[in-house]
């Protein structure tokens, strides 16, 4: 059973008989394209190959008849069924899907079956209906969530993208004043789901930003907690958002990690050129050059 | 209003993934984006139609393609696809300024979409008719003669010049509108700390200029083939309809102009998504959007 989702997106939910729920990203017509170019350049190539071979078979054998019948019965036979016997053969995918990371699934997430691959195939031509503009086809992606053609309606298949998300762990803190300042936050400050989720994002993406981006993202969450914690005004925002994901997900989760990280930062602990600058200034309040940003 | 919950998906994508989520953009909004296009669309169409319509005025025979007929067809097809072109963003205004607000309103009103855009409208009529070339294409057309023979140094060389010059400052600066209307940034300021309009977008714009143009070109190459294809439909329509199967002039003085209005609104929604996008990867806009909304949590727990 799928369920549409609130936001307008590309993904769908699929929940399977089991109760799982799976999100997939549907394909539209804008990035199927480039495959079904590129099965159009290999379906034209194996042809021309063929029609060469035909050709001069023709011309040796003097039965050039025969031999053009042969290339207009390989030309059906590519353009009705070569999606059809690859789709099926490679588990939903033609050469064209594979390089682009698309695949064919039934609507329930199952892997598509012979039936199903091959009328899809066959019903591309009512999809480029009128003549060749694909408008039909286009038309009716449009009108659905899953961007099913003609084709895929009937056979109840729709095209995904195959992306592997890569999970990022916990991210890690090279700087020693971000420890430090997670201890001056208030022990009975209670993170909520939300906030944990927004620092998650911030600390995530944050590496991408220039220093001055930073401090303006960081503004908004940042001054009222300064606020809140009676921390002083000039504190780094960036830091202060740091700690408080460093109190998150790494002091309070775990013991272990804990005293590993204080070992880190500990006075004895082997320096490298990197946090030495940190912690020659270990004051977590003290003001960051602008240079270095806040 | 929650900025973390909004109505369009924040997240990172790619051209074709941009232009497969404004097919589903159209589709939810399709009713508010027809209008919001459409009234500005209509007077650009009767306004290009005073200009050059007057080209298709001459005697046809049966066969449309008879010689002398085929200068006044490629010289009305070449200028009005010029002018199409040079109008698109500021045909899109309305629209630009409703999926603005789309992004984080259920419902906006119409109302408050012409307001946005009547605020505006100085920087509009600046921006827009001013530096990007709609005004001065108009007055080329004003420089041409009806009763005289064709002069290619205005309608070629001059229209010509003037179009190449608008696609690559639209190649690398397209968001503008987004600017203008969404950003709302002065034009200009005696602050020299503000950030006006060119300030904002040479920020915007500047780091990804190479980017942007590739994205251009490959928006225009599919923009042309969705123009040939959507003309192509309403041919065939007019040939089963109408048992008409050639591109007569009526065809080609309303119906490919119409065809060409139509792509240029899709394309203003992909437009719009990838000025999201844009702020997306340049400046982590959907995590300033989270931290924003979380900053707003945190003051109603305060109060």
């Amino acid at each position: 059973m799928a369920t549409k989702s609130a936001q307008i997106d590309s993904t769908v939910e699929i929940v399977t008989p089991e109760n799982i729920a799976f999100h997939y990203q549907v394909a539209g017509p804008f990035r199927r394209l480039p495959a079904f170019i590129l099965d159009l350049l290999i379906r034209s190539g194996v042809f021309t190959l063929f029609m060469i071979i035909l050709g001069l078979a023709g011309a040796l054998t003097n039965l050039s008849g025969i031999m053009g019948a042969g290339m207009m019965i390989v030309w059906f036979l590519l353009d009705w069924f070569y999606g059809g016997i690859f789709e099926t053969w490679m588990n939903g995918q033609t050469p064209g899907k594979w390089v682009l990371g698309i695949r064919v699934l039934s609507v329930d997430g199952q892997p598509i079956n012979g039936i199903q691959a091959i009328m899809r195939n066959i019903l591309r031509t009512l999809d480029m209906m009128p003549v060749g503009t694909c408008m039909l086809g286009l038309v009716a992606m449009t009108l659905n969530q899953r961007f099913q053609r003609i084709g895929d309606i009937v056979c109840g298949t729709n095209v995904v993208v195959e992306e592997r998300k890569w999970l990022t762990g916990v991210a890690k803190m090279d700087d020693a004043r971000v420890a430090q300042l997670a201890n001056y936050i208030p022990a009975d400050y209670r993170v909520s789901r939300t906030l944990a989720k927004t620092l998650a994002a911030y600390v995530d993406r944050r590496r991408f930003f220039s220093i001055p981006r930073r401090r303006e993202v960081s503004r908004h969450l940042a001054e009222p907690l300064l606020v809140q914690f009676g921390f002083p005004l000039d504190t780094s925002y960036d830091l202060l958002l740091c700690a408080l994901y460093y109190r998150t997900f790494v002091a309070d989760r775990s013991d272990d990690e804990r005293i590993t990280t204080e070992i880190n930062t500990s006075p004895f602990s082997p320096t490298t050129p990197t946090n030495v600058a940190a912690q020659a200034s270990a004051n977590p309040f003290d003001i960051v050059q602008p240079q270095s940003g806040k | 209003m929650q900025l973390d919950s909004t109505r369009i998906s924040i997240r990172e994508r790619n051209l074709l993934d941009t232009f497969d989520l404004a097919l589903h953009v159209l589709r939810e909004y399709f009713k508010p984006l027809l209008i919001t296009f459409f009234v500005a669309v209509i007077p650009l169409m009767v306004i290009n139609d005073l200009l050059i319509g007057w080209i298709l005025d001459v005697e046809y025979r049966d066969t449309f393609f008879y010689l002398e007929e085929a200068g006044s067809i490629w010289r009305f097809w070449w200028d009005m696809t010029c002018l199409v072109f040079i109008e698109a963003p500021l045909a899109s205004i309305f629209m630009t300024s409703f999926l603005g607000q789309a992004v984080f309103v259920a419902q906006p009103s119409y109302r408050d979409v012409f307001r946005d855009v009547g605020r505006m409208w100085g920087r509009v009529v600046w921006c827009q008719l001013l530096v990007r070339g709609i005004l001065p294409a108009c007055l080329v057309f004003l420089l041409v003669d009806r009763y005289d023979e064709f002069n290619p140094t205005v309608e070629i060389l001059l229209l010509g010049s003037l179009t190449l010059v608008i696609a690559f400052v639209r190649s690398i600066r397209p968001f503008n509108n987004e600017i203008v209307l969404l950003e709302r940034n002065p034009l200009t300021s005696r602050n020299p700390s503000a950030i006006t309009i060119g300030k904002r977008s040479k920020d915007l714009h500047g780091p990804s200029g190479g980017d942007l143009f590739a994205r251009w070109l490959a928006t225009a190459i599919l923009g042309m083939l969705l123009t040939v294809c959507v003309f192509g439909t309403f041919l065939f329509c007019s040939g089963v309809f109408l048992n008409d199967w050639q591109p007569g002039p009526t065809m080609l003085r309303y119906v490919y102009p119409l065809a060409m209005w139509v792509v240029a609104g899709y394309l203003a929604v992909v437009r719009f998504l990838s000025y999201l996008d844009l702020r997306i990867r340049h400046e982590g806009w959907e995590v300033e959007l989270r931290l924003r909304a979380e900053a707003a949590r945190q003051a109603a727990k305060l109060i």
